[in-house]
């Protein structure tokens, strides 16, 4: 649609008193009837979430939920709750769905929102939504406002980073904003718990050094992640991240970029390389001197598939209980010098 | 000794000035990187390497690296130079004739067709795309005739707004492809192994001797076709020699390196100004300071962003922009 601005904020409030009046109908209906929801909730509407943008209150039970952040969908599915509209981010999955969260998908097909050019904001606004999830979204105060303008929006908490800020935090935000917070507490408590037992079984993995790399270098630089970026996976299993590291990233909070004469660095007990694709590995071990890491010839590199990848990034309470699935194997190897060098483990 | 003799004296011997400061460059390029290392610890690397990481650094990283740098920039140097004489346009660059979009092509296709992945195998690609445009374009500028420069300026333009046209629809199609690309046509050095370069020496080194054969006609070619030809060029022969030597020379060092802008415009432009606008100096000369301007901007884009590196193409391209202004405010701009 090529609409005037005018028209457009004509259009968008003609949309949003449709929508309000939709909702009214379908609020009024048990919600067991409602597809998009596989629980009932556990809090009493209204419900008021605190977020970095103030406080956002959620009157009944929201009906279509659209995901404006990268990776919420998670959260929403293994609460139960079926979003009717996700965001792209990479990886081009069916509705943007990746396989760790399909089975809770089931058969519903929800829109893909795209943010190649900033939100759409007229397609959000044409799901009429009820609540709009966007705590990996890198909101700004501009953005949200837009948002808010549609529906009731949630960001991430105060002081967080505009994407990826803590997994916890986002957890309980989603899972207050469609009133299942004890639910939201219970997936916290199960990753971590499932974390702590994996440590407890894997005793040999304490105080042995980790380095968890990007896959492939990026214009002649490999990114690594310095220990506290995304790295819990690996200190929560007893792992230490390999020290040096953080020197070597241009700010606090973003990963390292290690140029090719100082691919050394990344040695340590096991390397973890995000690889996406079998092919990926031939291309990353030409770079700099990484095929005479003692780790590579040692194999005690672990190379992951596109899928695994993928869970490593998303951290999402489903994503990571994938991880520990499909990673502890790995490690177990890689720890006992039998890694392969492949992406299958 | 007479003006000529004294003159021809003093451009040999900047030539040899302009040689030890290529070696000196070099030496840099060599010496100095993302990570420091000590020169005793570069010279055992040298004389008696035992396979450790340093050694591995300097041998496998750092010298393959330089000698790309060398090879690359005599390339585009004198491309550029041929280019500028061959079209008598003092803003000629070695992508006017549609090399940098048919090498750019080439590899959007190998990434997109065949999944190539890493340089050794974007050359074949980028060199054949290179060969490919350079023959369509002298093929619809010069269809019948002799290539008229002016005539196949308007081609290479022409052509080579076409092929950038689909390789960004491939690249628009294929997010994959668009990632990969645009890793290669930052232009850099990085990962050119010796795989990469020694296969582009040879033909470099063919692009440099045709070069060199016509300078002495391209000098006549300055004064007009019906002058040149009253003095006994053949005008056609060094068009069609001059015009493989730049295909040669920019389609392998695009080919290696991925586009890399401004160099081949610049020094030429520095070369006349030390050395007047003899071609058989201007050759030369580009041929040396190429290399020394692409090995001194690698190095500045090896240490200026640390810990990361930053490919040479943007170096050169910072570095590029102000002394084209420069030279396009010089009061007597080198005439051709």
């Amino acid at each position: 649609m090529n609409l005037k601005p005018s028209h457009r904020a004509v259009a968008a409030s003609l949309t949003l008193v449709l929508a309000a009046v939709l909702s009214a109908c379908t609020s009024s209906e048990a919600s067991t009837e409602n597809p998009n929801y596989t629980t009932e909730p556990s809090d009493t509407f209204p419900v008021t979430v605190e977020h970095q943008f103030g406080e956002t209150t959620v009157e009944a039970e929201p009906q279509r939920v659209v995901v404006v952040g990268l990776t919420e969908q998670d959260i929403l599915l293994e609460l139960g709750v079926t979003p009717v509209a996700t965001t792209e981010w990479y990886g081009e999955q069916p509705y943007a769905v990746w396989p760790w969260a399909v089975d809770l998908l089931g058969d519903a097909e929800p829109e893909v929102l795209s943010t190649t050019d900033g939100f759409e904001y007229e397609k959000i606004a044409s799901l009429r939504p009820d609540l709009i999830v966007g705590t990996n979204a890198g909101l700004e105060q501009e953005t949200y406002d837009k948002l808010s303008e549609i529906a009731p929006t949630v960001a991430s908490v105060e002081g967080s980073e505009p994407f990826f800020s803590s997994w916890q935090e986002q957890t309980r935000v989603v899972a207050a904003a469609v009133g299942r917070s004890a639910e939201g507490e219970d997936l916290i408590d199960g990753v971590e718990t499932a974390y702590a037992e994996a440590a407890a079984a894997h005793p040999e993995f304490a105080g042995l050094t980790a380095t968890f790399s990007q896959g492939a270098a990026w214009e002649g630089n490999l990114w690594v992640y310095p220990e506290g970026l995304n790295t819990d996976f690996l200190t929560d299993l007893g792992f230490t991240i390999t020290p040096g590291l953080e020197e070597h990233a241009p700010e606090e909070g973003v990963q390292a970029q290690i140029s090719a004469e100082n691919t050394g660095l990344l040695e340590a007990d096991v390397v973890v390389f995000a690889t996406e694709e079998p092919d990926a590995i031939d291309g990353l071990l030409d770079f700099g001197t990484l095929s005479t890491l003692p780790a590579v010839e040692e194999n005690r590199a672990i190379y992951t598939d596109g899928e695994l990848a993928g869970a490593i990034y998303f951290l999402t309470p489903l994503s990571q209980k994938h991880v520990l699935e499909e990673l502890l194997p790995r490690l177990e190897s890689a720890v006992a010098g039998e890694a392969p060098r492949s992406t299958e483990r | 000794m007479s003006r000529t003799q004294q003159q021809q004296r003093r451009r040999a011997a900047g030539l040899a000035l302009v040689v030890s400061a290529l070696a000196l460059a070099a030496l840099l390029s060599v010496m100095v990187g993302s990570k420091q290392l000590l020169p005793a610890q570069i010279l055992q690397a040298l004389v008696a390497p035992t396979g450790s990481d340093v050694d591995r650094i300097v041998l496998e990283l750092r010298l393959p690296r330089t000698l790309a740098a060398v090879v690359v920039g005599a390339a585009l140097g004198v491309s550029g130079a041929l280019i500028q004489a061959f079209t008598r346009n003092p803003l000629g660059d070695p992508g006017i004739l549609g090399v940098n979009a048919g090498a750019s092509l080439g590899v959007a296709c190998g990434i997109a067709l065949f999944g190539t992945g890493v340089p050794a195998q974007h050359l074949g690609f980028a060199f054949v795309g290179a060969l490919v445009a350079t023959v369509v374009v002298l093929f619809i500028g010069a269809a019948g005739r002799s290539a008229d420069p002016v005539r196949l300026t308007l081609a290479g333009v022409a052509v080579a707004a076409v092929l950038s046209g689909i390789t960004t629809a491939i690249t628009l199609l294929d997010p994959g492809t668009f990632n990969q690309m645009r890793g290669w046509a930052a232009g850099t050095f990085v990962e050119r192994d010796l795989d990469v370069v020694l296969p582009a020496v040879p033909v470099v080194g063919a692009g440099l001797v045709i070069a060199l054969v016509c300078a002495r006609s391209l000098n006549t070619l300055g004064l007009g076709d019906d002058l040149a030809s009253a003095l006994g060029t053949h005008v056609g022969l060094t068009r069609a020699l001059a015009v493989t030597a730049i295909t040669l020379l920019a389609g392998a060092a695009t080919a290696v390196a991925g586009p890399i802008g401004f160099v081949g415009l610049m020094v030429p432009h520095v070369a006349r100004w030390l050395v007047g606008p003899d071609q058989r100096w201007i050759l030369p000369y580009s041929a040396v300071l190429a290399p020394v301007v692409l090995l001194v901007s690698d190095v500045v884009g090896r240490v200026v962003l640390w810990p990361g590196e930053v490919p040479v193409g943007i170096v050169t391209a910072f570095v590029g922009a102000p002394v084209l202004i420069w030279l396009v405010r010089r009061r007597t701009a080198s005439t051709l």
